[in-house]
């Protein structure tokens, strides 16, 4: 299956549409809290966490997340073929 | 709107009375329908409950951290704030506000309020913790005295790491007359001296966490406007420089040390340079945070002074005017490194700076004189002193920001504000100044004077607003910045891309938006207001603004900057600053013109400069203006 992954970690500026547009989309209000990908960004060390739940369906193929940031962080990650 | 639906706005106020304790809540709606949130709520507020007596650190004063309808949504750039409280730092004290960036704002509102009104004087230092309405005034015994840096990190340690802080140093506890508010490692509310009053009521931090969110009235129309906006501002050219403009040694310094940007909350300009050189704490850096670095200090000074500062809670763009101010006073033998302990001879050392900020945080020796403000040490100083500070410091104690001598619109900006006015107001400057002219043309998005004059006519009504150098419907110019500024500030938008005046993106005529933030109110609260409304809102808050200042004693004689600014010429315009054939001085006779002109716009009596009773009445402001007429002023 088909999936939304962090592309480039070290790119990302904290600033947390993703999580916005999530949660505006699946749950029609800006709720980061309910947002299936989540941002930490520690402000000390600028470490940043991106993490996305395994019921990210994608938003049925528009992956609002992935236009939405504003750095190119997230990208598509197509399921592997296997060699059999 | 649907009674018991809101959209934009949470709904709730919280008020902390520290003096008894007490918590409680009221409706935002009360006053949110007719002064927005942000800046527009914070004078309405001090209009009701900080009476012109009331002194800066009385514990009556409030300090007031509230964020508007867009704070937390989609819309971009919503990770703005406003504080408002009767501020010390502006001399004579006055009403007045001052922006914070991050993404304390949003999280506040996630937390269940638009607001938080703090209000008399805890005993003891406290932390205000709020979590999901839930609110607790704890014992900050162990964090009073702790820089900012480890007040905070102590807080998210114990309390969580996702809790959102603001936070004051040892400068704040202090009451040094320009501390800031600090929130994370580089978003201050500063200038004011906000950080001052909630030392005054001994809060040393806020930390807040919630997991609600904000509704949406139209949210298709919502998420339409709000990707229209972010493609206009989105990839800015103020990202490469984060806001130190195009200044060599700003960019030379990224260049060396920028590991990433980073973003205030639903940013997508992300304009601030993450710092990391080894040995030394990581934070982020902007505009006046370069401040040691335009001093003339070498990278790790340069960012040992921003480091510090921070960490004591300094306003830098306060601390850079008066280290230029004092070095000039040191030059001329004004004053002396053996009376002061300062050395002034080392300014760009560690040494320098360490001792200064120190000696000013911690109120020692000649310190303490510093910690009471600029104007008030120059006047412990001595005349000659005095004379120096008007160099850089044109009115009300706010040192200069943009040449008020020059521009005649800043000038009628810095004449009829209680603050440095450009500060949540660059809607000028960033058209005109720096996209119109100092961009360096090759960048895309600079602007040809034909372009900056089509952008001037949508922006400010007249293109003649595009003539920098001119005080020709410059009057306008100001009343619609001022105007539109408070609807921004009000919002809570970000003051350095909104209204979207041109866009970087949108060749070849750099068209931008000017009308967006009001669709993405309209979209966001459903409240249904057409342009001329919207205008009338803006005008609504800054009038009440002007009836504060009046009340507080402001009169057409305030309404000017220091004689200083219209004698002597500019000698030495900022690096940036356009090289002109002959100094700029400001001119007396056209600016009083110009402040007439600027009265009758504003509706304002020409003898006092206070708004008339008829422009109060028709900005629904009937209540102001019986009050101004009871206490004589109209």
């Amino acid at each position: 299956m088909a999936s939304v992954s962090v592309a480039n970690v070290s790119r990302c500026v904290g600033c947390r549409t993703c999580e916005v547009i999530c949660s505006f989309t699946h749950e029609g209000e800006c709720r980061p809290a309910l947002s299936k990908i989540r941002v930490h960004r520690e402000p000390f060390t600028g470490e940043t966490r991106i993490e996305i739940s395994n019921d990210c369906d994608l938003c049925g193929g528009k992956m609002e997340c992935v236009r939405w940031c504003p750095v190119g962080v997230l990208k598509l990650q197509k399921e592997e073929l296997s060699d059999s | 709107m649907i009674a018991n639906e809101l959209y934009g706005w949470v709904g709730k106020i919280l008020r902390i009375d520290l003096s008894s304790g007490k918590v409680s809540e009221e409706p935002t709606m009360e006053r949110a329908r007719r002064f927005i949130g942000g800046m527009g709520l914070g004078t309405k507020i001090m209009w009701d409950e900080i009476k012109p007596e009331v002194a800066p650190f009385d514990p009556e004063n409030r300090l007031l951290l509230l964020t508007g309808p867009l704070t937390g949504t989609l819309a971009p750039t919503s990770g703005r704030m406003e504080i408002c409280t009767k501020a010390p730092a502006v001399d004579p004290p006055s009403c007045t506000r001052s922006g914070l960036g991050g993404a304390f704002g949003p999280e506040l509102k996630f937390a269940g309020y638009d607001g938080i009104i703090i209000q008399g004087k805890a005993e003891k230092p406290v932390l205000l913790v709020i979590e999901d309405g839930n609110v607790k005034i704890e014992d900050a015994n162990h964090l009073w005295g702790k820089d900012t840096y480890i007040t905070q990190k102590e807080i998210l340690h114990e309390y969580g790491e996702d809790f959102k802080t603001v936070c004051i140093g040892p400068a704040g506890e202090n009451l040094v007359d320009f501390a800031a508010i600090v929130s994370e490692t580089g978003y201050t509310a500063a200038k004011s001296g906000m950080g001052a009053v909630m030392g005054s009521k001994n809060v040393k931090a806020v930390a807040v966490k919630g997991s609600g969110g904000v509704k949406i009235a139209r949210r298709k129309e919502f998420r339409d406007v709000c990707w229209h906006v972010r493609r206009l501002i989105v990839n800015h050219p103020v990202r490469k420089w984060t806001l130190g403009g195009p200044i060599e040694s700003s960019v030379a310094f990224l260049d060396k040390y920028r590991t990433k940007n980073n973003a205030c909350f639903n940013c997508p300009v992300s304009c601030r340079g993450w710092i990391e050189m080894s040995g030394m704490d990581s934070g982020e850096i902007m505009c006046l945070a370069y401040y040691y670095l335009w001093l003339g200090a070498g990278d790790r000074e340069a960012w040992e002074g921003k480091l510090l500062s921070d960490k004591l809670g300094l306003c830098q763009f306060t601390l850079y005017d008066m280290i230029r101010w004092l070095k000039e006073c040191y030059e001329l033998g004004i004053i002396t490194e053996k009376d002061t302990e300062i050395p002034w001879s080392k300014i760009g050392t560690s040494e320098f700076i360490n001792v200064l900020l120190s000696k000013i945080a911690y109120r020692e020796g000649f310190g303490d004189a510093l910690a009471k403000g600029a104007s008030k040490a120059a006047q412990s100083i001595g005349p000659e002193a005095v004379e120096l500070y008007k160099a850089y410091f044109p009115a009300r104690n706010q040192s200069e920001h943009y040449s008020v001598r020059a521009y005649p619109v800043i000038l009628m900006q810095w004449a009829t504000d209680n603050r440095d006015p450009i500060i949540d107001a660059h809607n000028w400057t960033s058209l005109v100044y720096w996209a119109g002219m100092f961009w360096p043309k090759s960048q895309k998005g600079a602007l040809t004077s034909e372009q900056t004059r089509a952008r001037a006519r949508e922006a400010f009504g007249t293109e003649k607003a595009a003539d920098a150098f001119s005080y020709e419907a410059k009057a306008q110019t100001a009343i619609v910045i001022q105007n539109t500024s408070r609807l921004k500030n009000s919002l809570v938008l970000c003051d350095w891309r909104f209204p979207i005046t041109t866009s970087p993106n949108n060749p070849p005529d750099y068209r931008g938006d000017p009308d967006a933030d009001r669709r993405l109110y309209c979209a966001a609260t459903g409240d249904e207001v057409d342009k001329e409304e919207w205008m009338k809102m803006g005008e609504r808050i800054f009038n009440l603004e002007r009836a504060i200042m009046a009340r507080e004693g402001r009169r057409k004689k305030n309404d000017t900057v220091e004689d200083y600014y219209f004698r002597v010429p500019e000698e030495k315009l900022a690096a940036f600053d356009l090289k002109l054939a002959s100094p700029p001085v400001a001119d007396l006779k056209k600016f009083e013109q110009m402040r007439d002109e600027y009265y009758k716009l504003r509706g304002a009596n020409l003898e006092t400069g206070v708004p008339t009773k008829e422009k109060l009445e028709e900005l629904e402001l009937s209540d102001v203006a019986i009050e101004l007429e009871r206490l004589g002023i109209i």
